[in-house]
C-alpha cells in the first residue's frame, strides 16, 4: 500500500483516514515534507512510536485528536508537528508535555528598575545629606522618576517579547500554557503594580509551582510582592485590616462565590495582616499582624495566612471550584456533575497535584468528545500564536503581543481581577476584521505602510523590523505533489483550521483559486507554474482561509 | 457642503441596482422599519474613563471646605465659569457653559450608587451592567435596550462603538453592537471581495439559523462586520462638513459619529470613550488638558449636528465610573472616590442643575455621598428618548428625572 500511495500528500491524510477509518500513514513521505521545516521538540524518538491510527482506550488517536491536544495544552501546531505527535502516541505525548513543563526553563533575569522597587530611597537620603533645596530636589526627583519609569517599561517590553517568543517557538508548550492559565487565574496588572521586576517575579511563581501542588502555588502567590500590591494586602494591618486579598482569595482563587460568608472574609483578612511587600521581597511584620483567634469556615485558632490557605484547600468547595474552572478552561464547556465530582475527588486524593490532574484530563476520552474538539473560540494569543505556528512563520514577538493587545488580550494587563472573560466576548466585528488583517500583515500581504493607519502599533512593529515571512508554499506543495485546486485547498484548510471546514469555506477557497487561474489562463494543476505569482496566490489563499469563521475556533 | 447618504437612498438604490447579489438585496430588505427610522434619535454615550474629578469639573468655588481640601487642583472664583454664586464650571468648559446658558445642558449632580466600589473595573462594570452584581448579570444596559429595540428588524448598526475594546454596557447575546477604531480601517485588507462573498453566503442561509454555538456566533459577527463595514465606511468616507474639528482621538471619533448620525444609517446608540481621567499625580495640568479636549470636541460635534434634523434629535450623555476623593493626596492628585456629576447635552434636554451639589462636610470619610442613583438617569433616557419600558431594561424601577423634554 505504501508504495502505491507514495505521492499522496501526507497532510491530506488527516481527513482521508478520518473518513475511511483506515491507516494510510506513510513515514517515507513524512521525512520528505519535513525537510521544509525544523523538527519540533515534540517529535518522537522512533522507539516510542505507536501506530498512527491506533486507538488507545476509547480515544481515537488521530490527527484531529492530536491537534486538539496540542491546541489546548499548547498554542497549536503545524501539520508536521501533528503528524509527529500522532506517531508518538497519546500517552507518550502527554507524558512528554508534562515532563517538559515540570523540567522548567532558565528564568528571565529581571532587575529592579521601577521607582516602586525602593531605588529612590538612597537618592533621597543623599539629597537630604547634601541639604539640597526643596525645588531642586523636586525637579531632580521628577526627572529620576521619569527615567526609571522608562527603563522599567523597557524591561517589561523585553520580558513580554521573551514570553511570547516562548509561546511561539513551542519548546515547552504546556509550560507556557500553564503560565498563561495561572496568569489569568491569579491576576495582577502592571498598571497597578507598576514594577516590571515584581510582575516578572510573579510570572516566575507560575513557572515554578504551576504544575506542582496547588497549595504551594497559592502560598507562593499570597506572598508574591506583585499580588501583595495588586490586592492591597501590603496595607493589611492589624488595626485597619484590608479585606481585598482575603476576599479574592476565597471568591476567585480557591472557593468560588457562595462558599464562604462575609464573616469568613473578615476573619481570614486578619490572618494575612502584616504580610507585606518590601521592594519586591515578601516580608512578615510581626507588629502589624493580628495574633488573636480567628474563626474561618468553622475552624478556630490563632491562624496565620498559611493556615488559612490550608483550611480553604480542605474544603470540598475548593476542589470543585478548581475542577470546574480547569475543565472549563481546557474544554471550553463546563463539566457535568459526574465528572466534576470525579475530578474534585481526584484533586483531594492527590493533594491538588496539578500535573496529575492535567494528565488525567488529557487522557480522558471526554476531553476528546465532539462537543469539545474545535468548538472553543480562540483567544487573541491562541489565534495569533497558533496561526503563526500553523504557517511556520515567526513574526517579531512584539507584533504578536501588540496585535493580541489590540484584540483585547494584553499580557500583564488583564481587564480586572477576574482575568479575561474569554469565549464569545473575544470577537467583535472590528476585532474579527483586525484578526484577518494582522494575519495578512504577518503573511506580508498587507502593506503596513500604505494600507492601514500608522497608529496601529502591531503594524508599526512589523515595519520597523522590515518584516517579511520566510515562506515558500509553492516549493512545499510542489515537493509534495499537491498541485490541483482541490488538493491545494484541502492542504490549506487542513493545515490552518483546527476544525473541519464548512462547505461555504471550501467553496470560497476553490472559487478563489479558480478565478486566479482563469485570469492567468492556467489549467487546473498548473497553478504552481506561475513563479512569483503562484506564491502570492497561495499566500492570499492562506490569508483568506485564516479569515474565515472556522479559523477562530480551536 | 454635506452629502450624507441616507438609508432611504441606500434602500432605493439597492432595489434598483442589478449589481447586488440576491442575498444583499434580501438583507437590505430586512433592515429596520421606516418607523424606527422616523423617530430615530441617537443617544451618544461618552465614557470618561479613569474616574473624572467631579470637583474640578463642576466646581464649588465658594465652599470653604473645597478651598481647604484642594490646594494644587483648586480653582478660584475668578477662574471658573460661574453657574451660580456657589458653583462654576472648569475654565476650559466654555462650550458647555454656553449650552448651559441656552438651556441645552443638564448637569446632574451627586450621581452614584450605594456601597460605592473604588475599583475602576468593578465600578465600571456596575455602571455598564446597571447592577451591583456587574457582569454576573450577563449583559449590559445598552445591550438590553438594543434587544428591546430590535423588534424592528435586522440593523447591525443599531449600536455602534467607536474605539478599542467594547464597553460591557453594549454587551448582548442576541443584539450585539458593531465596533471599530477608525472607519477607514474597518475593513478587510487584501481579501475584502472574498470575505464579502463569504458573508453574503452566510447572510443568505442565516434565516435557517441552523448553525448554533461558537461557529454560529462567528458567522453572525462576520455577517454584521461585512454589512456594517460597507455602510459605515461609505458614510464616513463620503461625509463632508463645514465644521472644523480639532485634532485628537475624541474629536476624530465624534466626527465619525456625526457622519453616522447624519447619514441616517439607523444608529440608535453611538458609544465613545475619552481616557486618562485617573489623575493620581499632577492632576491640574492633565485634567485641564482633558477638559479642553472634551469641550472643543463637543463644540464642533454639536455645531455639526445642529445642521440636520437627525442631529437635532441627538442626546449626548457623559459619565465616569466614579468621582474622586474630596481631599487631595500627597502628589498633587486625587485618589478614587465616589459620587460625581453626569452631563446631558442636546436640543431636547431640559438644561440646568439637577439636584444639589453633594455636601463637602456631611461626607463619608473623605468621600462625597451620592443622592441620585445613576439608573434614574438611565431610566429617564430609556423612557423619554427611546420610548421603551425602563424597568424591563434595568431590572427594576427607578425614579425618572426631568432631564428630557
Amino acid at each position: 500500500m505504501a508504495s502505491s500511495k507514495v505521492r499522496t500528500p501526507f497532510i491530506m491524510l488527516k481527513s482521508i483516514h478520518a473518513a475511511l477509518g483506515t491507516n494510510l500513514y506513510c513515514p517515507g513521505l513524512l521525512v520528505a515534507v519535513l525537510a521544509a521545516g525544523s523538527l519540533s521538540a515534540l517529535t518522537p524518538s522512533p522507539s516510542s512510536r505507536l501506530g498512527h491510527d491506533e486507538i488507545e482506550g476509547t480515544i481515537r488517536w488521530d490527527a484531529r485528536s492530536a491537534e486538539h491536544l496540542l491546541n489546548r495544552a499548547g498554542f497549536g501546531a503545524s501539520s508536521e508537528e501533528i503528524a509527529g505527535t500522532v506517531e508518538a502516541g497519546l500517552e507518550a505525548t502527554v507524558k512528554k508535555l508534562i515532563e517538559r513543563a515540570k523540567e522548567g526553563d532558565l528564568p528571565f533575569f529581571a532587575q529592579r528598575l521601577s521607582p516602586r522597587d525602593g531605588l529612590m530611597r538612597e537618592e533621597r537620603m543623599e539629597a537630604k545629606s547634601m541639604e539640597m533645596d526643596a525645588a531642586t530636589f523636586k525637579e531632580d526627583n521628577f526627572e529620576m522618576i521619569k527615567e526609571l519609569r522608562d527603563r522599567d517599561g523597557e524591561q517589561l517590553d523585553r520580558f513580554l517579547n521573551w514570553w511570547v517568543t516562548r509561546m511561539r517557538r513551542g519548546d515547552n508548550p504546556l509550560g507556557e500554557r500553564m503560565t498563561l492559565f495561572w496568569h489569568g487565574w491569579f491576576t495582577s496588572s502592571y498598571r497597578d503594580v507598576k514594577s516590571s521586576f515584581e510582575m516578572i517575579e510573579q510570572n516566575k511563581v507560575f513557572r515554578t509551582y504551576g504544575l506542582g501542588k496547588f497549595r504551594e502555588l497559592v502560598v507562593g502567590i499570597a506572598k508574591d510582592p506583585a499580588m501583595l500590591e495588586y490586592l492591597d494586602n501590603d496595607s493589611n494591618r492589624r488595626k485597619r485590616p484590608n479585606e481585598n486579598f482575603a476576599r479574592e482569595l476565597m471568591e476567585l482563587f480557591t472557593l468560588g462565590e457562595g462558599n464562604y460568608t462575609e464573616q469568613d472574609v473578615k476573619e481570614a483578612a486578619r490572618a494575612f495582616t502584616g504580610w507585606r511587600d518590601k521592594h519586591g521581597k515578601f516580608e512578615f511584620v510581626e507588629r502589624l499582624h493580628d495574633r488573636r483567634k480567628k474563626t474561618v469556615l468553622g475552624q478556630t485558632g490563632k491562624f496565620g495566612g498559611e493556615e488559612v490557605i490550608g483550611i480553604l484547600l480542605e474544603q470540598e468547595a475548593c476542589s470543585r471550584y478548581l475542577a470546574k474552572r480547569m475543565i472549563g478552561y481546557f474544554e471550553g464547556v463546563e463539566p457535568n456533575e459526574g465528572r466534576l465530582e470525579d475530578y474534585a475527588r481526584f484533586l483531594m486524593a492527590t493533594e491538588y497535584d496539578i500535573a496529575q490532574v492535567l494528565e488525567k484530563l488529557f487522557l480522558d476520552p471526554e476531553f476528546y468528545r465532539d462537543e469539545v474538539v474545535g468548538t472553543r473560540i480562540a483567544g487573541p494569543l491562541d489565534f495569533l500564536v497558533g496561526s503563526t505556528r500553523r504557517l511556520m512563520i515567526e513574526p517579531p514577538a512584539r507584533a504578536i503581543r501588540l496585535g493580541s493587545a489590540a484584540l483585547g488580550q494584553r499580557l500583564l494587563d488583564p481587564p480586572n481581577v477576574r482575568g479575561w472573560e474569554g469565549g464569545e466576548a473575544w470577537v467583535t466585528t472590528g476585532t474579527l476584521m483586525m484578526r484577518s488583517n494582522l494575519v495578512g500583515s504577518y503573511l506580508g500581504l498587507v502593506d503596513t505602510r500604505e494600507e492601514l493607519s500608522d497608529r496601529d502599533r502591531a503594524m508599526r512593529a512589523l515595519r520597523r523590523a522590515n518584516w517579511g515571512p520566510n515562506l515558500n508554499f509553492s516549493a512545499l506543495l510542489e515537493r509534495a505533489d499537491i498541485v490541483r485546486d482541490a488538493e491545494i485547498v484541502e492542504y490549506m484548510l487542513e493545515s490552518l483550521f483546527a476544525v473541519p471546514p464548512t462547505a461555504e469555506s471550501r467553496a470560497v477557497a476553490m472559487n478563489f483559486l479558480e478565478s486566479v487561474r482563469a485570469e492567468a489562463g492556467l489549467g487546473d494543476g498548473e497553478l504552481l507554474d506561475a513563479g512569483e505569482d503562484s506564491e502570492l496566490w497561495l499566500r492570499r489563499l492562506a490569508h483568506i482561509v485564516l479569515s474565515l469563521p472556522e479559523a477562530n475556533l480551536n | 457642503m454635506r452629502h450624507p447618504i441616507h438609508r432611504r437612498t441606500l434602500l432605493r438604490g439597492a432595489l434598483g441596482l442589478a449589481g447586488l447579489s440576491l442575498s444583499q438585496r434580501l438583507s437590505l430588505g430586512a433592515l429596520i422599519s421606516e418607523d424606527e427610522l422616523a423617530d430615530a434619535g441617537t443617544l451618544v454615550i461618552l465614557q470618561l474613563s479613569g474616574g473624572n474629578d467631579g470637583l474640578s469639573t463642576v466646581i464649588p468655588f465658594a465652599d470653604d471646605a473645597y478651598a481647604a481640601a484642594r490646594r494644587s487642583t483648586r480653582f478660584a472664583q475668578d477662574e471658573v465659569l460661574g453657574l451660580d454664586d456657589y458653583l462654576g464650571l472648569h475654565p476650559e468648559l466654555q462650550h458647555i457653559r454656553s449650552e448651559f446658558e441656552s438651556g441645552r445642558a443638564a448637569i446632574v449632580q451627586g450621581v452614584g450608587y450605594s456601597n460605592p466600589n473604588r475599583s475602576h473595573f468593578k465600578s465600571m462594570d456596575i455602571w455598564h451592567s446597571a447592577s451591583p452584581d456587574g457582569r454576573a448579570v450577563k449583559s449590559g444596559w445598552v445591550g438590553r435596550l438594543s434587544e428591546a429595540l430590535s423588534t424592528t428588524g435586522y440593523n447591525p448598526e443599531r449600536v455602534v462603538h467607536i474605539g478599542g475594546s467594547l464597553p460591557y454596557s453594549l454587551h448582548s447575546k442576541s443584539s450585539p453592537a458593531v465596533s471599530f477604531v477608525q472607519p477607514d480601517n474597518y475593513r478587510w485588507v487584501g481579501n475584502e471581495p472574498e470575505m464579502n462573498d463569504v458573508a453574503d453566503q452566510l447572510g443568505s442561509d442565516s434565516n435557517s439559523e441552523s448553525s448554533g454555538g461558537a461557529i454560529g456566533h462567528l458567522r453572525g459577527v462576520m455577517r454584521d462586520a461585512a454589512a456594517s463595514s460597507r455602510r459605515i465606511r461609505s458614510a464616513a468616507a463620503q461625509y463632508e462638513t463645514h465644521v472644523d474639528y480639532p485634532g485628537g482621538e475624541l474629536a476624530r471619533s465624534l466626527r465619525t459619529a456625526a457622519a453616522l448620525i447624519k447619514s441616517e444609517l439607523g444608529c440608535r446608540v453611538v458609544s465613545l470613550e475619552q481616557t486618562g481621567f485617573d489623575t493620581h499625580q499632577g492632576q491640574r495640568v492633565v485634567h485641564t488638558r482633558l477638559m479642553s479636549q472634551l469641550d472643543a470636541a463637543l463644540r464642533a460635534f454639536q455645531a455639526d449636528l445642529a445642521g440636520s434634523a437627525a442631529g437635532r434629535k441627538t442626546v449626548i450623555l457623559a459619565f465616569s465610573e466614579f468621582g474622586r476623593r474630596i481631599v487631595e493626596n500627597g502628589s498633587n492628585g486625587t485618589d478614587h472616590g465616589t459620587a460625581g456629576p453626569m452631563f446631558l447635552l442636546g436640543p431636547s434636554v431640559s438644561g440646568g442643575l439637577h439636584g444639589a451639589h453633594p455636601s463637602l462636610t456631611d461626607r463619608d470619610g473623605d468621600d462625597l455621598i451620592f443622592h441620585t442613583d445613576f439608573r434614574s438617569v438611565y431610566a429617564t433616557v430609556i423612557e423619554k428618548h427611546f420610548g421603551v419600558d425602563s424597568a424591563g431594561v434595568l431590572g427594576g424601577s427607578y425614579a425618572q428625572l426631568p432631564l428630557l423634554g
